[in-house]
């Protein structure tokens, strides 16, 4: 029986989707022992290490309010965009700030913008582009946001299919800047070649029911703007069309 | 091709694959409960290991306090996003998959750190900072770590305490990939025999 190269059974070891070594490691009892013997020391190993008591509470604490699906940070300081050095400015070529509205600012929702980026590889490294989004709310507001493409429209946020259904963003979010999602680390992936052409987010004084959420998406789910623009507008007078930034 | 020595490898001590067993499934179940929504159960597997990612990280050059909490945000989001599939990606154990995960994390980070011009020495620094019967246990890892050829240590205080992953790793013993992953096998059969010696045989309970 040939096993795998130690690299390769390390790489599995980790989470690496490896379906030969998979194959080999089912009917090999050494390989299993090896990993077997690799993950109780791993086991042993991380559960000698205990952070100081208050660093702990305060760990955990933050650890809850993530599950529960709260903001990213309350104690933090809030990270904005990455800070790109003058010079790396060239190797993100295609991070362009989008701040076009199709139309005038209302009172409420302001100061949209979109930004972009390319994806620079790592385990998301299948995602051509990520983005998130910027803006101001003069008072509490819930919003939620639709990709619209070619004859397409589609619900990004809220995302109940997604582990994080309002992708870190507390709701309604208080007066001021925001950025959606919450980290850098939940943006938005777009598939290579699938950008949308435009995004649409609706800002509300009060959640948008279930049946008002399945009745937009089924209106802008053919992506029409002609057909669905005059009546979500009239209907929410803080709804907003976005241009997304072309590369 | 076979891996490290294979000839009459020596049989688990009287309890320590139960132990390792049920360590694993133990987190195996926290797993399954926090994937099924039971944010109690995420909150506890975690907690359980954030001292570990703490001592890695801040060995790696990331600042303690609000630096370390920021890193540790970003991890805990990342494994949320991850959640749906995370049973399936275990292979040897959630402390294992989560060394992985912090290692790719402080790849990036170092790579966000060099482009900022912020450079930081890769820096082995022992934190005392443990309470008293796991001090001991540091104690000891640290006799049986010295007994290990002075390349299957630089390869543990690298890869195990030093975040690194196999790459950067290979690069820093002056090696390749392949080989210091041979070397991860043969050092962590040795450690634990020589652990297992000095009284410590099992993965410890949740605090």
């Amino acid at each position: 029986m040939n096993c795998p190269a130690p690299e390769h059974l390390l790489a599995y070891a980790e989470g690496a989707a490896l379906p030969d070594v998979a194959t080999h490691v089912a009917t090999c009892a050494n390989c299993r022992k090896q990993l077997a013997e690799l993950g109780a020391f791993e086991t042993l190993l991380a559960s000698q290490a205990v952070a100081p008591a208050a660093e702990r509470e305060r760990l955990r604490s933050a650890t809850w309010r993530l599950l529960q699906g709260g903001p990213a940070r309350s104690t933090a300081p809030v990270r904005r965009f990455p800070v790109w050095p003058a010079l790396g400015v060239a190797a993100l070529a295609a991070a362009v700030l989008a701040a076009l509205t199709l139309w005038p600012a209302a009172h409420g929702l302001t100061n949209l913008g979109v930004h972009s980026y390319p994806v620079e590889g790592g385990l998301r490294a299948e995602a051509g582009l990520r983005f998130a989004m910027t803006l101001r709310v003069a008072d509490p507001r819930w919003v939620a946001i639709w990709e619209l493409g070619a004859g397409t429209g589609k619900r990004l946020l809220p995302d109940a299919s997604a582990p994080l259904p309002t992708y870190g963003v507390t709701f309604p979010l208080p007066a001021g800047d925001h950025r959606i999602p919450a980290a850098e680390l939940l943006d938005f992936d777009v598939a290579p070649n699938t950008a949308p052409q435009q995004l649409l987010v609706i800002a509300t004084p009060e959640p948008l029911r279930a049946d008002q959420l399945a009745a937009i998406d089924a209106l802008v789910g053919k992506g029409d703007q002609a057909a669905f623009w005059p009546q979500l507008s009239q209907q929410f007078p803080e709804a907003r069309l976005l241009a997304f930034p072309s590369r | 091709m076979s891996i490290s020595d294979r000839s009459n490898p020596p049989l688990p001590a009287p309890g320590e694959e139960t132990a390792s067993a049920a360590a694993l499934q133990r987190d195996r179940d926290l797993l399954a409960r926090w994937r099924d929504g039971d944010v109690e159960a995420g909150t506890t597997l975690l907690d359980h290991y954030s001292g570990f990612v703490r001592k890695v990280a801040l060995r790696a050059g990331v600042r303690a306090g609000a630096d370390f909490e920021e890193f540790w945000q970003d991890l805990v989001l990342r494994l949320l996003q991850q959640l749906p599939d995370l049973t399936g990606r275990l292979r040897t154990s959630f402390a294992g998959y989560l060394g992985w995960q912090v290692r790719d994390q402080l790849r990036s980070w170092r790579r966000r750190e060099r482009r900022s011009g912020i450079v930081t020495e890769h820096v082995v620094v022992v934190h005392h900072d443990e309470p008293g019967d796991r001090m001991a246990f540091w104690e000891a890892l640290r006799a049986c770590a010295a007994g290990l050829p002075p390349r299957e240590q630089a390869v543990f205080e690298h890869r195990f305490l030093g975040g690194l992953d196999l790459t950067e790793v290979a690069a820093r013993v002056d090696s390749n990939a392949n080989a210091v992953a041979q070397a991860v096998f043969r050092l962590v059969r040795r450690l634990r025999d020589c652990l297992l010696t000095k009284g410590f045989d099992g993965p410890g309970d949740l605090l």
